[in-house]
């Protein structure tokens, strides 16, 4: 029994100590949670945590790879009111809903202009919502089309324009190769449409509320599913898949539409010498890519949210935007980056992914996203069953029912 | 009056925690309530009731649940029946029989239905039988099973204590008078079982209503076919829609009542003798 009340004391006081960074005089430690990307984040977090001099230190936490894991387990938390997260890598695709249901702390006023000044205009357009910025934008990935070695020329393509659709599958099917369509974390199929709708000069919502307008059973949407409807017929790949890039690899690889970090993907480590970039394919006259990057977020409920917002400007600081484009392959969002000396010699996919940031299409910024990336998923997959006669009203259908919060 | 200060206190606390959630998802369900964006929060009366219940997706739920709970039932019952059999004439391996025979049980039924999905899929059924991508059906099938497998020895042992009250000199008497196998099932034993056969049935049958782990294991979008507890599970915790869910949760503890209600009159125990 003694035995038993002598444990729980030590339990106690353990307990009432708290955390390292807790104590008086301490470092205080903030935890970063960081995505699947491709960036070294312990690095950075050293870099940072020895130029706060001792102000903080940052740890990295891992969140999951698949995207509605990582969505899920993010709203669970920060709707708890969890205060374990300071920092938090945040897509772009979820920061419109997160921004709604309050979770992110403010941006503070000071800081809004430095962290806004040079930003690419979809990046900025991707970090703010109703009017406000509400995280820090980081990095835009846009997809491009990868192929290799001078296998475009081959196939009879022009890569100094926009590379449409029926010329890209026309070389594909010309030359026996496949064209492989990523999808990294799950979110491979709603980008792709998106952009595909976007691309046709259509949207797939407009506005933010339960009122939001649907455009899918349009031109756009229909021309989307054409697009996927000739991939299919034409069998030049699986679509959407997580295996694209070792697919690309193999000896029927063709063309890869990926993002320009991809590159530097362990599976594409034997071809990578090969691989060059082109503007994603086009529906019309011009080519919209799939964007989607990352956001530096401080969740309302951070207990520190000075020194989150500091070590924000150490991660989104010039020097750290180097070996973000330079080692991870991202693409900054400060668009100056692309210009540093040390980033274009190892970035040589730059001034594609440069035009593909400003003309690209990022998600939608309505708090129901999420809900239509389901909606489209079910309606949408398999892909073999896409027709340009019933998809888009089915989805469309689908796609009002989430966004109106009804069962379907 | 003094009884009832001794049944206060559980009374309170069944109160807590029954009444005060069953209320409070009540009250919820009356909401359009998206746990993203609660400026779209609004009161809407029985909206949610009416969206779900006119809803064909629904009702898809309700007859996929239906027809998953009346197989595992007399599926379970039956081997059920034929394992409380086989171990009542056991002698010297019945103290260890009896603990195998709960084995199953013990198990977690996320790991069980794992471990049935991947034979299906991966695993040695997929390799016996020869099949080739089953699809969310065919492995909403095997989890099942896999439930069936993992509930058959508590039902066993159930049936086991109704048939242990079987009396001999009853039976003797009735192999006496020349009744037939079949007679002496009917007169004999299956009175005898009644009250065990029900507590098995509501048992296994509300069991089986509330059981998630499998489906939502094979869940895949665009499933045509989803059980009750996913569609609740679903759009509670993966769409977030509060309100939508709530009304979901309170009709299928609607129906377990019903469920329940048709249930325990239907195996209430008639004197046949």
């Amino acid at each position: 029994m003694r035995c038993a009340a002598a444990v729980l004391c030590v339990c106690l006081a353990a307990g009432a100590c708290g955390a390292d960074g807790d104590r008086p005089g301490a470092v205080p430690t903030l935890t970063w949670y960081v995505g699947p990307d491709r960036v070294d984040a312990p690095a950075l977090a050293a870099t940072c945590t020895e130029q706060a001099g001792g102000a903080y230190r940052i740890a990295v936490e891992q969140l999951p790879t698949d995207v509605t894991t990582r969505h899920d387990l993010l709203v669970r938390r920060l709707r708890a009111a969890d205060d374990t997260i300071d920092l938090l890598s945040l897509d772009t695709s979820f920061t419109a809903e997160f921004a709604a249901a309050g979770f992110l702390a403010p941006v503070p006023r000071g800081k809004v202009g430095a962290l806004r000044a040079g930003i690419a205009q979809t990046a900025r357009a991707a970090a703010t919502y109703d009017g406000e910025l509400v995280v820090a934008p980081w990095f835009m990935d846009p997809q491009v089309l990868w192929s290799r070695g001078n296998l475009a020329e081959r196939a009879g393509l022009d890569t100094t324009q926009p590379i449409s659709w029926d010329d890209l599958v026309a070389g594909a099917q010309r030359l026996g190769v496949t064209i492989q369509v990523q999808d990294r974390d799950g979110s491979g199929l709603s980008d792709w449409v998106n952009a595909l709708v976007s691309g046709g000069g259509g949207s797939i919502v407009t506005g933010a509320g339960r009122d939001a307008e649907v455009g899918l059973a349009g031109d756009a949407g229909r021309g989307a599913a054409s697009t996927v409807e000739l991939y299919e017929e034409s069998q030049v790949g699986p679509g959407p898949s997580r295996d694209a890039l070792s697919a690309f690899a193999a000896p029927d690889g063709g063309f890869l539409l990926a993002s320009v970090s991809a590159v530097a993907d362990p599976a594409l480590a034997g071809v990578s010498g090969d691989m060059v970039a082109t503007a994603y394919p086009a529906v019309g006259d011009t080519s919209v890519a799939p964007l989607a990057g990352v956001g530096l977020a401080v969740p309302k409920h951070a207990p520190r949210t000075d020194e989150s917002w500091a070590a924000i400007e150490c991660l989104t600081s010039p020097e750290l935007l180097r070996p973000l484009m330079a080692e991870a392959q991202h693409g900054a969002s400060r668009l100056a980056t692309y210009n540093d000396p040390a980033v274009k010699g190892a970035f040589p996919q730059g001034e594609v992914a440069r035009a593909a940031v400003k003309s690209g299409a990022t998600a939608p910024a309505t708090p129901y996203w999420f809900q239509v990336v389901r909606a489209l998923d079910e309606t949408w997959r398999p892909t073999a069953g896409v027709t340009q006669d019933t998809t888009p009203d089915t989805s469309q259908a689908a796609v009002e029912a989430a966004i109106e919060g009804t069962l379907r | 009056m003094r009884g009832w200060r001794w049944l206060a206190p559980a009374i309170v606390v069944l109160l807590a925690v029954t009444a005060w959630p069953v209320g409070r998802a009540i009250w919820t369900s009356l909401s359009t309530d998206p746990a993203t964006s609660p400026g779209d929060r609004s009161f809407v009366g029985v909206d949610n009731y009416v969206d779900v219940l006119t809803t064909r997706t629904w009702w898809i739920a309700v007859a996929a649940t239906l027809a998953i709970i009346t197989v595992m039932v007399v599926l379970q019952l039956l081997l059920g029946l034929a394992f409380a059999a086989a171990l009542r004439r056991m002698t010297v391996l019945w103290p260890v029989a009896r603990v195998v025979v709960l084995l199953p049980f013990a198990l977690l039924a996320v790991v069980s239905a794992v471990v049935w999905r991947d034979a299906v899929t991966t695993g040695f059924a997929a390799a016996w039988f020869r099949l080739d991508d089953l699809g969310p059906v065919g492995q909403l099938v095997a989890v099942s099973l896999g439930e069936v497998w993992r509930g058959t020895g508590i039902t066993a042992v159930i049936l086991l204590a109704g048939l242990l009250r079987v009396s001999t000199s009853l039976m003797a008497s009735a192999v006496a008078d020349g009744a037939t196998a079949w007679q002496r099932f009917r007169r004999v034993v299956l009175p005898a079982m009644a009250p065990a056969i029900a507590v098995a049935v509501v048992y296994r049958a509300l069991d089986a209503l509330r059981m998630l782990e499998g489906p939502l294991l094979v869940d895949q979008p665009g499933t045509d076919v989803r059980t009750v507890p996913v569609l609740v599970w679903d759009t509670t915790f993966s769409r977030f829609e509060l309100g939508l869910g709530a009304a979901m949760s309170v009709l299928l503890l609607v129906f377990a009542v019903l469920l329940a209600a048709a249930l325990v009159p239907l195996l209430r125990v008639r004197r046949t003798v």
